[in-house]
């Protein structure tokens, strides 16, 4: 997409924003009968949401992603909107629906650090570096790996509200009340997007298509605060780009062993 | 004072503001006398009084900090503070708008607007006096800011969408998310900004999709990361912009890093995305670190018929440029630049590739050096302004928005000093 050296408009940074993040296009279904055009108030709520994640500095995380694996995968941990950084674990669902032991990861705006990866440290020791657990690397928009799905979680923020007469006038929708885990929330359409927000204005939940990755992946945010996320050591870290054979070989031997 | 402050007075002709406006309505055909609410005197809050008041009728507000957003559906009604600075309205950072406006005539003046989450004050003409959505009722017709100080709101200081005829003048915009002030979705917005300072925001003065009759003059657009641009965009209805006309202003100094970010460009002075036949005329534009003035596409529309004529351009990145927003080739149809008084250009020798009296479609190409994007600050931490002039007389009557805007006499603004 070309960016406009002047600007690209603001508007609707669910629309917007995350769209673009998550490469959706916009397109979205023609109204159904359920759907309707959003009052003031609630172009107001859905304005605020995403920059109110901001406010609140960051939230505990899960995500399911049926996309990525050959069963998907769930990540779990902690996203710092304002930051733009956060921390989580890594299962693939196996074949009988439990989760793997899982891989930790560390990422920021432009980089991901990866862990628990069998064999690397050892590697490294016979490479004459003692103490490397970690992998190193730049976000890449690569299909098929974890980075869409981090580069989405950075994306559920804002650092100002968007403007709810375009929401109004946009292709955003109110598709009703439910209830979430025991939560009255308020569900909303905005392009591919579908989004759930309680009475507190908080995100609880959204579900989209991630760029890169098939199906829809669904997103919890729970207990929000304000964490540090302290990346590892860099002693304990190895660029990626420094053991290119070694990394590839380490994941395959890790993926033949299941 | 503004005249020192801007170094140039925007000359009006033709009718005042309100001549027609000040009276009430009568079912008997009377005339009565406006009346005067004040605030907390005769209503404890502004919109106890603003809900009280009837066409004619003049809100009076004393010093004081009030708390709360006001909604305005009654036509002809002047909300008037008495003293710019002490008489403030606070979003607290948890409000929407200052003050949103969905009725005609209605002018709001002499007070400051901050915090709010939206907008400071907002003249919306796709909301029902009941505020119910509805983006094919007719504009606001007739509107008017004056002597405002907004500062640190989400979005825009002072905004006019979907409305026509109006005016702000002598407003003051800082720290804003988006721009100062703008003018939206409008066609036949007949509109004038004068006498105005736009400093720390995102933009100093954004139209988008906003045609016909629209005039910046005699304002200062400073430490922005945009000074000024007239765009054209697909999210909004009615692009591409038209016929706007930015003249006298000076336009200086936008590079300021301590600004909330954009997705978009960083230290231009004026842009015009996209636009058709506007004028740029007369402006002093110095100290941009990426260019003075830029004519570009934005989003599918291309520039056209646009003129920049008689500015004068120093300490620039570039002075002058015509240029396709991703680097490649734009054709141009008699945009052109003659009687600038500049050092650099892209293309270089802009007024001779770029002539005023060249009729045909031709292609101009390659990549000019924008400037990087630095990361920005949070608009709630943008430094507050000091205090600002206030209106020169409040015991004035009221002076509805009926009759605007007052007409702008091109030939007697003149290229402003610069400081």
């Amino acid at each position: 997409m070309k960016v406009s050296m002047i600007r690209g408009r603001f508007i609707a940074a669910v629309a917007l924003a995350l769209l673009t993040a998550v490469g959706c296009g916009g397109s979205s279904a023609p109204d159904t009968p359920a759907e309707s055009r959003l009052t003031r108030d609630q172009a107001s709520t859905l304005s605020r949401v995403l920059y109110r994640n901001v406010q609140d500095v960051g939230a505990e995380y899960r995500a399911s992603v049926p996309g990525l694996g050959a069963r998907g995968v769930v990540v779990e941990g902690y996203v710092n909107f304002k930051a733009g950084t956060g921390w989580g674990l890594v299962q693939a669902v196996q074949s009988d629906d439990s989760l793997s032991q899982g891989r930790r990861i560390f990422w920021t705006r432009t980089t991901i650090v990866e862990g628990d990866i069998p064999g690397l440290r050892a590697a490294m020791e016979e490479r004459g570096r003692s103490g490397v657990t970690w992998v190193s690397r730049r976000v890449t928009n690569s299909r098929g790996s974890i980075d869409p799905v981090l580069r989405f979680l950075n994306a559920l923020s804002a650092a100002r509200p968007e403007n709810p007469i375009l929401l109004q006038q946009g292709e955003q929708r109110y598709l009703g009340s439910e209830s979430l885990d025991g939560t009255s929330v308020e569900v909303f359409r905005s392009g591919q997007l579908t989004l759930y927000v309680d009475g507190e204005g908080q995100l609880l939940r959204v579900d989209a298509p991630i760029s890169g990755l098939r199906g829809v992946s669904s997103v919890r945010l729970t207990n929000r605060r304000s964490r540090p996320v302290d990346l590892p050591k860099r002693s304990a870290q190895v660029d990626l780009a420094d053991i290119q054979g070694l990394y590839r070989d380490l994941i395959e031997a890790a993926q033949a062993q299941g | 004072m503004w005249g020192r402050v801007l170094g140039v007075a925007v000359v009006v002709l033709g009718a005042l503001a309100g001549c027609g406006g000040g009276s009430r309505d009568d079912p008997t055909g009377t005339v009565q006398t406006p009346r005067v609410i004040e605030v907390p005197g005769d209503a404890p809050t502004i919109q106890a009084a603003v809900d009280q008041a009837a066409p004619g009728d003049m809100v009076l507000i004393a010093p004081g900090i009030y708390r709360e957003s006001v909604f305005v559906a009654t036509d002809r009604i002047v909300i008037r503070g008495l003293d710019r600075n002490r008489v403030i309205l606070d979003g607290e950072l948890a409000k929407d708008d200052g003050i949103l406006v969905t009725s005609d005539g209605v002018a709001v003046e002499n007070m400051t607007i901050r915090r709010y989450l939206n907008n400071g004050l907002i003249f919306n003409g796709v909301l029902t006096r009941d505020g119910t959505f509805d983006e094919n009722r007719p504009p606001v017709n007739g509107w008017r800011g004056s002597y405002i100080t907004v500062h640190n709101n989400g979005l825009y200081g002072v905004y006019a969408f979907a409305s026509q005829n109006g005016e702000f003048d002598h407003i003051y915009a800082s720290g804003h998310a988006d721009s100062g002030i703008y003018i939206g979705q409008c066609v036949e917005c007949n509109a004038v900004v004068s006498n105005s300072v736009m400093d720390s925001n995102t933009i100093g003065y954004e139209g988008t999709n906003s045609s016909d009759d629209i005039y910046i003059v005699t304002s200062v657009m400073r430490e922005n990361r945009i000074g000024i641009t007239s765009n054209s965009g697909r999210r909004e209805r009615f692009s591409p912009s038209r016929a706007v006309t930015i003249a006298a202003n000076l336009i200086t100094n936008n590079n300021n890093a301590q600004t909330p970010p954009t997705e978009g460009g960083f230290g231009i002075g004026i842009a015009l995305g996209g636009s058709e036949r506007v004028r740029v005329l007369n402006n002093r534009v110095t100290g941009n670190r990426a260019a003075g003035i830029v004519v570009t596409d934005q989003e599918g529309s291309l520039p056209s018929g646009n003129q920049v004529e008689r500015n004068v351009l120093t300490r620039n990145g570039i002075d002058l440029v015509y240029a396709e927003s991703g680097g490649g080739s734009l054709a141009t149809a008699k945009n052109c630049f003659r009687r600038n008084t500049f050092s650099t250009s892209f293309p270089e020798s802009i007024e001779t590739q770029l002539r005023c009296d060249a009729d045909a479609t031709r292609q101009v190409g390659g990549r000019w050096p924008a400037v990087a994007q630095p990361p920005g600050i949070a608009f709630e931490r943008v430094p507050a302004p000091g205090p600002q002039p206030s209106m020169p007389d409040t015991s004035t009557p009221p002076a509805p928005a009926v009759g605007l805007p007052r007409s702008v006499d091109l030939a007697g603004l003149r290229t402003p000093e610069d400081r």
